[in-house]
């Protein structure tokens, strides 16, 4: 009953947020892309292995990758894009979060965490740059939700400690990224599924 | 009992010894090493950057310790005499970047290794709590239930204190920290890093009513904050007035001296300090709001405010004021100056806390908790 009314809650809070016309695309790249890397047991070397060159490609050029746009009128919309998501998630899949400064990114991790099953609301990772979440059962073997947030990242060697790949190698790990264009080669050099939102009105 | 404290858990290297007796609490040495002159180029923390400085400054701290009592930290007993340097250290586990974490973890370790002292890993958040627990007046004034406001970059959360070591998170943020809305804005205006200070100091000289700044969640019910929508409406607002060449909106009406020939630079100029004092006060208001409603429910017997931003005077003010009009008979409890942000000193505290219920961790497994919860 409590746990009922708590995720009530949690519905309005989610909807009381600010109203705003919204598109939002999402580029999944070619099956076979997402999850070749999981193989590799020493996890990536950026840009060396030639696997990667065309992984990359795949993820620049969108030629053979799975389109799909939306349009939210409002914020309670964020979980119809969940939910057309959520079949394409997979322990190893990384998304990658683009949209401006209140776009609505951290709002689709919320909704996200919501449709995962986790009972805790993500709050921004801006200052302590990456928070993880338990799934308390797992959805399509994923149980751990790692969310990252490179805003403060300038330098990508700075990305290094915390380790994303060693994240991604427990193979039960859903790995979403704010502000992927601040490590461009570490996600040039893995196949992500992106993700950009921008404001219509 | 003596407690050496180690905390390095995100900006600041921070090493500490304090007494503790009975009602006396003393600070025998304490230092605190930030790293803001090198993450203000960055504009944030950047682990690696806090973790490799972490290790030089923790070490050259250690030695600043040794010179205060001419002995080795190395060892915890005196030559010759019975009297010990610590007895205890206290140590930040989390939650934190889990790197700089470590670096005063492995530190602590190493000496309780060393020496045989007991340990004790302390949650960053009870640090802070017992922060202001470290000022005499204070002490005396330490009645439960206490209702605490933390704020910080990372953190805003109001927190009832039953007892010591017992809590209950009464609201938090469901999104941003409130620090978080001075840094970002900060960054938007081009201002420098850390946002809160700077943003306060310009604020002095503007108008707080200048731009009509939401006041986020004082319609609902609960005790939770949220600071993201702010941060929109104030990007938002700032790139309208910066690109606009013509004034707009009556709210912009009120500063004098704005003339729709002023561009760029001059412009900028003249409505940072409005615009700083205008952000300042829809976050401290909305604190305040929310801690006062938390009152009212609780009852509790005293108040404190900590963390970074409690450091902000016109927070402390307004929080004052309203606290006397509201419940009359509670005290404002805050930290001594210097002590609102991160440092060993609190640590220590929360650590003695811990320790003197018989509390402590092996320290062949002690390690970070970057989530760790209060």
């Amino acid at each position: 009953m409590k746990r009922q009314q708590t995720t009530d809650n949690r519905e309005q809070r989610l909807k009381s947020k600010v109203e705003e016309l919204r598109s939002v695309s999402i580029v999944i790249p070619a099956k076979a892309g997402i999850h070749s890397h999981l193989g590799s047991p020493q996890g990536f070397t950026i840009g060396l292995d030639p696997r990667l060159l065309r992984l990359r490609r795949i993820c620049l050029g969108h030629e053979r990758g799975d389109r799909k746009i939306f349009t939210l009128q409002s914020v309670a919309e964020w979980s119809k894009v969940v939910a057309w998501l959520l079949p394409h998630l997979r322990p190893g899949v990384i998304l990658a979060l683009s949209g401006p400064l209140g776009a609505g990114k951290t709002t689709f991790v919320q909704y996200l965490a919501k449709t995962l099953g986790i009972r805790k609301t993500p709050q921004s990772p801006t200052f302590s740059l990456l928070r993880t979440y338990r799934l308390p059962n797992s959805v399509h073997n994923i149980t751990r939700l790692v969310h990252v947030d490179a805003y403060r990242i300038e330098d990508e060697r700075d990305l290094l400690p915390l380790d994303l790949d060693a994240e991604l190698r427990d193979k039960k790990t859903l790995l979403v990224i704010e502000w992927p264009e601040r490590i461009p080669v570490w996600i040039r050099s893995h196949s992500v599924i992106r993700l950009a939102i921008d404001r219509i009105s | 009992m003596r407690i050496l404290a180690i905390e390095t858990s995100c900006d600041e290297t921070s090493v500490a010894i304090l007494s503790f007796s009975n009602d006396r609490v003393r600070i025998l040495f304490h230092e605190i090493s930030s790293q803001i002159p090198i993450h203000a180029r960055y504009g944030g923390v950047v682990p690696e950057v806090a973790a490799r400085t972490h290790v030089a400054e923790v070490l050259s701290l250690f030695e600043r310790a040794r010179a205060f009592d001419g002995r080795s930290l190395g060892s915890a007993r005196d030559a010759g005499s019975s009297s010990r340097r610590f007895d205890a250290i206290a140590v930040t586990q989390g939650p934190g970047l889990a790197t700089a974490l470590r670096v005063g973890i492995e530190a602590a370790r190493t000496i309780a290794f060393a020496t045989g002292v007991p340990i004790v890993g302390v949650n960053h958040l009870e640090g802070h709590l017992a922060s202001a627990w470290l000022i005499q007046e204070n002490r005396r004034r330490w009645k439960f239930p206490l209702l605490a406001l933390l704020v910080s970059g990372g953190h805003t959360e109001l927190v009832l204190m039953r007892d010591f070591c017992r809590y209950r998170v009464l609201g938090r943020t469901r999104d941003d920290a409130a620090g978080e809305a001075f840094d970002k804005s900060a960054k938007l205006m081009g201002l420098g890093y850390p946002g809160g200070p700077i943003i306060s100091q310009l604020a002095v000289d503007g108008n707080p009513r200048a731009f009509p700044f939401p006041r986020p969640m004082l319609k609902d019910p609960s005790l939770d904050f949220s600071f993201s929508g702010l941060k929109t409406d104030v990007r938002r607002t700032w790139e309208k007035v910066m690109s606009s060449p013509r004034k707009r909106g009556s709210s912009i009406n009120e500063i004098p001296g704005l003339d729709s020939r002023l561009r760029g630079n001059d412009k900028r100029q003249l409505l940072i300090p409005h615009f700083c004092a205008s952000l300042q006060e829809a976050i401290v208001e909305t604190l305040v709001a929310k801690t006062i409603r938390a009152a009212i429910k609780v009852k509790p017997a005293a108040v404190t405010i900590v963390g970074g931003v409690s450091a902000n005077r016109h927070l402390h003010e307004v929080m004052q004021k309203e606290l006397r009009r509201a419940i009359p008979s509670v005290k404002l409890l805050a930290p001594a100056t210097g002590l609102h942000t991160d440092n060993a000193a609190m640590i220590a505290a929360a650590g003695y806390w811990r320790l003197r219920r018989g509390e402590k961790s092996d320290w062949r497994r002690l390690d970070a908790k970057p989530e760790w919860d209060l």
